[in-house]
């Protein structure tokens, strides 16, 4: 831990400030700025105080540790410090701490530590301060743990650390370094899985193969020629003078029982993709590496994750042609992560990610234009088979599209919208991204933004803020008025049994319709109403608990099935009130899907019910999460699954399903075991597994 | 979760964790900004009176594990919005990421301040300015649409724009008197209109 500041002598925060901000003033002043610091470390080093050179060391340390994009910057300070003699002890004592943290790669979550200090040490390889021979051994060592590990945790961190080390270690230790890609290939292909690691390998497998034809070398080594990350190819004379320490070293491989799953990517933006070759460029794979790494890294503040992005795009001399390749990488690879719907354990909300999307845009204003035509492309390439993925995406947009003054291109994404096709995935995409973007923002005070044909269309649509009609309209105005009077609870059901011409079921029902009704006017109104009523239904004697969870369910699908927000809202208070559970919602949810409503009314359930599941998880407030509820749950939802023709339905079925099983994994460990064993599929396993 | 923190190293990129102090909360300045430091609850500001409870839900309830409890801040006397409300999430990291990635972006066409707030209490929703108000619409130098109508201490006849410089119109708005160099945000007491 840092001290805090004003605690802390002014010259190690001078030398902290010195070490973290190296190479943030920009490319133009590298190479000036990099000899300063060796020269101002240097000299501090000279005075020769133990707290100072403690804080060198510890300071090199962490920020190897933690900023990936400055790997290069200091294997090339602590280079350059090698070349003079009196510092080159400093040298050695930073590599020889950082090789102390290897052991704490294996105790981590994620890889992103060894990815970290794995590319350091590549850098440190590509300085020459490292052998190379002792750095394509540590390669097989985490070669091994891949192939003994049921995760590709360190499957993740050699691959990530191959485009790094790859030149270098071509270049001098080049029967070995093939050993491990031919081993690495074996791996590969057992996995069969499409995924980040996927679309690196390929990468680094076509960068590799067209070495001979010389091409993508260069373009690479133009690259890095110019690139913030390496800056040690601006001093060529001083790398020849580089002291090498003599010092082999081994990444303690200790056996993980938690499984790691590296991203999706559903959305893919090559822009040298052939439809035979499929080659996949590295430069793009190393961009997306570096984005997953930072936000990672920095998600907890947003002015610095913000901060790192301006960095990578002030201090890397991009062409345009690079810039915008940057741009599509940097939005499709934020975009492919709010789309990822599978369950997560690292997952960040869309909030996040719209969030960071929009300071982003900002500070990239002169751009906008394209930013918006990037994120048009890559809506247009969106898997076609899932809600969920359609409801994360119309978060993001909805939130995106206020904030950048609704430049968007409204007949470009009206457009999708077919009338003649009323159960078509797109229509549901264009519903769900106006409806949240109107929700947002009153139309009222965007009219001369939006297009008139789109404001009357969506004025067409039913209003998402009122619900539907009651069934018995006398019996609810007599009700209604009761309400009206403000009765507690008590006097309520006093009023109810005097009902008597009508069935105590349909006034049970109309009591509910009504009460949904009013609590429609506010989050206030639910909150204060239904504590206030729900609570004295649920008292012995008054109506049995799974009938009043039944009808609920009923009412409220009878009333709001055309407004998701309504249904996520009323699930989630009434099963924090315990009015309905987490089983009567599948049996109900079956109910629907077997009585063939509207299509669009069941994605609107399938997305409320995802939705109420994954944050009770979050919150570790899983309802009734007993075996025996889980396991009839599951049964049932297998079975819908099995019984299931519609592949959207479908995968929000097994999406649910999913987030149950991780909640009863979460609640009750040693019991989710014995039902994991009845389950066939090895992903879903692997999934929960996981968490 | 891991608990690798890159973001300490830019130390002197921090802001501090809030401008304002509420004097009447009866707490040190260390106390107060100890309790923000692990508070779940947030507070919403400039916002348009007109903006729905559901609207603010909507965004807000897409962070962590959604909104546990959503209190929108009223003139004591009429029961109507004055443009502020409270959010409480279940634990300090969603509030966390709330205040980082909404703070300063618009809702409802409005630029929108997210502050910490030390925790909801019975009586904080009320305005403490004249009529019942937020204190700084008392002081607005120029009319807003959006904000109550407070008669004293009005402008200089600049029209209200409401769309353009983000971070300049919060900052304007909320750049009212306060002494000791912070911002008076909100309210005081009870009611039941349900």
């Amino acid at each position: 831990m840092l001290q805090i500041q004003h605690q802390t002598p002014p010259e190690i925060n001078r030398i902290r400030q010195l070490i973290c901000r190296a190479g943030d003033e920009g490319a133009d002043t590298f190479k000036k700025d990099l000899q300063k610091i060796v020269d101002v470390l240097g000299e501090y080093y000279q005075q020769n105080k133990q707290e100072v050179k403690d804080a060198m060391i510890q300071s090199f340390i962490q920020c190897a540790k933690l900023l990936p994009l400055k790997s290069g910057i200091y294997a090339t300070i602590l280079a350059l410090l090698s070349t003079k003699q009196i510092t080159q002890s400093l040298t050695d004592q930073i590599i020889l701490g950082l090789l102390e943290h290897l052991p704490q790669i294996a105790q981590e979550e994620t890889p992103i530590l060894g990815q970290t200090i794995l590319k350091f040490l590549s850098e440190l390889m590509n300085v020459g301060l490292l052998n190379t021979v002792s750095f394509v051994e540590c390669l097989y060592d985490l070669e091994g743990g891949a192939e003994n590990e049921q995760s590709p945790f360190y499957l993740q961190i050699l691959l990530t650390t191959i485009p790094h080390a790859m030149i270098k270690a071509m270049e001098k230790n080049q029967i070995e370094f093939k050993n491990i890609i031919q081993n690495v290939e074996v791996l590969m292909t057992k996995r069969k899985t499409e995924d980040r690691l996927f679309h690196l390998w390929q990468s680094i497998r076509n960068f590799l193969n067209n070495q001979e034809k010389d091409a993508h070398t260069q373009i690479f080594q133009q690259f890095l020629k110019t690139s913030y990350p390496r800056p040690y190819l601006l001093f060529p004379d001083e790398m020849t003078q580089v002291r090498q320490l003599r010092r082999g070293f081994k990444i303690p491989i200790v056996k993980r029982t938690q499984i790691w799953r590296p991203q999706q990517i559903l959305v893919l933006n090559d822009e040298i993709r052939s439809q035979n070759n499929n080659k996949t460029d590295i430069q793009i794979e190393i961009t997306r590496q570096w984005i997953y790494e930072t936000i990672d890294l920095f998600k907890t503040n947003r002015q610095q994750i913000v901060f790192q992005f301006q960095l990578y795009q002030n201090c890397i001399k991009l062409s345009p042609s690079q810039e915008a390749q940057f741009r599509q990488t940097l939005i499709f690879t934020l975009l492919n992560m709010v789309i990822e719907v599978i369950p997560r354990k690292d997952q960040l909300s869309t909030a996040f990610y719209s969030g960071l999307l929009i300071h982003l845009s900002q500070r990239n204003s002169d751009n906008i234009k394209e930013w918006n035509e990037t994120i048009e492309q890559f809506i247009d390439l969106m898997p076609q088979n899932n809600i969920l993925i359609i409801e994360q995406l119309s978060d993001c947009l909805s939130h995106y599209f206020c904030n950048s003054n609704f430049k968007l291109n409204w007949d470009k994404f009206f457009g999708k919208y077919n009338p003649d096709e009323t159960d078509s995935i797109n229509n549901y995409l264009v519903i769900m991204i106006f409806r949240k973007l109107f929700l947002l923002v009153s139309v009222d005070k965007i009219t001369d933004l939006v297009p008139k044909n789109i404001i009357d269309w969506y004025n067409q649509l039913q209003d998402i803020t009122k619900p539907l009609d009651f069934e018995q309209i006398s019996l609810a105005e007599k009700i209604n008025s009761y309400l009206q009077q403000k009765l507690n609870g008590i006097e309520m059901l006093e009023q109810l049994k005097l009902i008597t011409n009508h069935n105590p079921d349909i006034v049970i029902q109309t009591f509910l319709e009504c009460l949904l009704q009013c609590i429609s006017k506010s989050i206030t109104h639910l909150n204060v109403l239904s504590k206030r009523y729900l609570s004295f239904l649920l008292q012995p004697n008054i109506i049995k608990p799974e009938k009043l969870g039944e009808i609920m369910l009923q009412t409220i699908f009878r009333m709001w099935n055309h407004s998701v927000f309504h249904l996520k809202v009323y699930l989630k208070e009434f099963l924090n009130l315990e009015v309905i559970s987490n089983l009567q919602i599948i049996n109900w949810l079956n109910d629907i899907i077997k009585q063939k409503s509207d299509n669009f009314k069941i994605y609107n359930v399938l997305i409320a019910i995802n939705d109420v599941f994954r944050k009770q998880t979050k919150l570790d407030q899983v309802q009734d999460c007993t075996y025996e509820n889980v396991k009839e749950i599951n049964t049932i939802l297998t079975q819908m699954i099995e019984q299931e023709q519609d592949i959207i339905i479908q995968s929000s079925l097994e999406n649910i399903q999913l987030q149950i099983l991780i909640a009863f994994k979460s609640t009750n460990g040693s019991q989710s075991e014995k039902l994991l064993k009845e389950i066939k599929s090895t992903q879903i396993k692997q999934i929960i597994m996981s968490f | 979760m891991s608990n690798l923190n890159a973001a300490s190293l830019y130390e002197n990129l921090q802001q501090p964790i809030s401008q304002y102090y509420d004097k009447s909360s009866n707490l040190t300045r260390e106390e107060y900004f100890y309790k923000l430091s692990i508070s779940t609850t947030l507070y919403l500001g400039n916002l348009s009176i007109y903006t729905t409870e559901e609207q603010i839900f909507e965004l807000f309830n897409r962070v962590g594990a959604g909104v546990r409890r959503l209190i929108m801040g009223r003139n004591k006397e009429t029961g109507k919005a004055i443009g502020f409300c409270f959010i409480e999430y279940f634990n300090h990291e969603d509030a966390k990421e709330a205040h980082e990635y909404l703070d300063l972006l618009k809702l409802d066409e409005r630029a929108i301040r997210v502050d910490w707030d030390i925790g909801y209490s019975e009586g904080r929703e009320y305005g403490r300015g004249t009529g019942g108000n937020q204190v700084r619409d008392s002081y607005r130098k120029v009319a807003d649409p959006e904000r109550p109508n407070v008669q004293s201490n009005r402008g200089r006849g600049r029209s209200y724009n409401n769309n353009g410089g983000r971070r300049k119109q919060a900052d304007d708005d909320e750049s009212d008197n306060s002494g000791g160099g912070y911002k008076k945000r909100g309210g005081n007491r009870s009611n039941n209109n349900y």
